[in-house]
């Protein structure tokens, strides 16, 4: 059965990339239109405050640990 | 950036997020299984090894990190464990650093800075073993320190006995910091004032037999290097003058009160112990402060006989004729002291090879070496010799057995129990030394 630490790292994984994923769309200077590319800042911004949030996760579930 | 660069990474949306980020280092290799990357280390060489600990739930990455270090490439973990019990047991297979996913542009550039360093290191530690023969790890970790001199344009100060290779040294430092104008001269070959000339300068008809205007060595050494051998031959007005032309970078020829400007690094060497020259004032403590930010001690070979037969083979390769040492002589050869470290062995060989010993047997080894007959170091010093005329030997015995007591209760914080066993005498003895100076004084 998936533990709740595995959840939390596979979690941690896809957003990492995901994130990724958007850094290199925004690298590559494609033509998006102007509301698309106003969500990808969002995302962007939104990143750090993410990570805060998904490390207080990860603390609560290693706290939990037996 | 162009490096080769193996990512092995089990999940494939990772795998092509990080080896997006890795090919702004250079060319990336990607594999997702651990038989994969071990077909790869064993085919291919590569600079660096990205490896994910955890593959298809399996700690395979562990065993990775040794396969990385036998072929040489860099190993380092990443992993999304943050979990210390399995960074820890990486970095004791090998692992040279890791990465906690997800990681940023910031963590890597500070990995790959280190990558830099260490392969830096590395390579100087090679320059080391061709150009200085040596096994030990003490000297080289020494002679590392060579690698961080470009920091800086301060003097550099190698210390050595004879024969320990501070000449090789001193060109070591001119190769790695790729200096153009580099500039030797042996300071006890000059007599009298003859050195001041040499390092300063002169204006013609300054003194007899100054017919034309002398360009000094030091003004030659203008953004370059100065090897000042045997500097504690400088008298100590030459000396001052030194210290003030490398304050001031300025100094003034011989018989001229025009200055003359230069930018010179000195590099200083002596075979003497220079804190006893200062002792008895014949080398000045300032001039010595400010040429020795940078120490390098060299070992003499007694204290690395490792280095005796490697060096032996050194000596014997650079002539054209078939040297064969039986067993006997390498033991006898292992045994002796060396005084005049590599120098000695120099000369053993050139002596074998102008009398034509091919096969060299115990008897081809001269009597003080065979039977360590080394001349041992003196116990005195020519200023205590002077001591001994000025105030007579009873007194200068008394005098030195009060210094050798006070020395040693100093070095045993003032324990006349401890500073006595160390002594292997009785405390009343070391009472004695001291108050038996004081009686003879009053």
């Amino acid at each position: 059965m998936i533990t709740l630490n595995e959840i939390q790292h596979d979690l941690r994984r896809d957003f990492y990339n995901m994130m990724n994923l958007i850094k290199f769309i925004k690298q590559e200077d494609l033509e998006l239109d102007t509301e698309l590319k106003s969500m990808l800042e969002m995302c962007l911004e939104r990143e750090s405050q993410s990570i805060s949030k998904l490390d207080e996760l990860t603390n609560y579930i290693a706290g939990q640990k037996p | 950036m162009n490096l080769s660069i193996l990512l092995v990474e089990d999940d494939l949306f990772t795998q092509k997020t990080s080896e997006r980020i890795l090919s702004r280092f250079g060319k990336v290799e990607s594999v997702s299984t651990s038989e994969e990357a071990s077909k790869l280390l064993a085919s291919k060489r590569y600079d660096l090894a990205f490896l994910d600990l955890n593959l298809h739930g399996k700690l395979d990455g562990l065993n990775l990190v040794k396969l990385s270090q036998e072929s040489k490439a860099y190993p380092i973990v990443i992993s999304g464990e943050a979990d210390r019990d399995i960074i820890q047991k990486s970095l004791k297979n090998g692992a040279k650093d890791y990465l906690i996913k997800p990681f940023d542009d910031l963590k890597l550039d500070s990995v790959l800075k280190r990558f830099q360093v260490n392969k830096q290191e590395r390579e100087f530690s090679q320059t080391i073993r061709r150009n200085f023969i040596t096994r030990s790890n003490k000297q080289i970790s020494e002679l590392s320190k060579i690698v961080n001199l470009g920091v800086s344009d301060k003097p550099i100060f190698i210390e050595g006995e004879t024969g320990t290779g501070k000449r090789v040294v001193s060109h070591l430092i001119r190769d790695t910091l790729g200096c153009k104008n580099f500039l030797e001269v042996n300071c006890s070959q000059f007599t009298g004032d003859t050195v001041r000339s040499e390092l300063f300068g002169h204006k013609a008809g300054s003194f007899t037999g100054a017919s034309a205007d002398k360009i000094g060595l030091l003004q030659k050494a203008d953004n370059g290097i100065i090897f000042l051998d045997e500097i504690h031959a400088l008298t100590l007005d030459v000396q001052k003058l030194l210290l003030k032309a490398l304050e001031e970078k300025i100094f003034f020829p011989v018989g001229s009160n025009i200055p003359t400007k230069s930018d010179f690094r000195i590099i200083a060497a002596t075979c003497e112990n220079i804190h006893s020259l200062i002792e008895q004032g014949l080398f000045r403590e300032d001039l010595f402060a400010r040429i020795s930010t940078f120490q390098i001690n060299l070992m003499p070979l007694r204290e690395r006989p490792e280095d005796i037969l490697p060096l032996f083979e050194y000596f014997i390769s650079k002539h054209p004729f078939q040297i064969v040492m039986e067993k006997e002589t390498e033991e006898i050869l292992k045994q002796y002291s060396w005084p005049r470290n590599t120098r000695e062995i120099q000369d053993l060989v050139e002596n074998w090879i102008v009398n034509g010993h091919r096969l060299i047997t115990p008897e081809a080894i001269p009597h003080r070496i065979r039977y360590n007959l080394a001349p041992q170091k003196k116990l005195f010093t020519q200023h205590q010799l002077d001591q001994i005329e000025e105030k007579g030997l009873k007194e200068f015995i008394t005098e030195f057995k009060k210094e050798i007591a006070l020395e040693y209760l100093k070095r045993n914080g003032d324990s006349p129990t401890q500073a006595a066993k160390k002594m292997k005498v009785g405390i009343s003895t070391i009472s004695d030394m001291i108050n038996v100076s004081k009686r003879v004084k009053s």
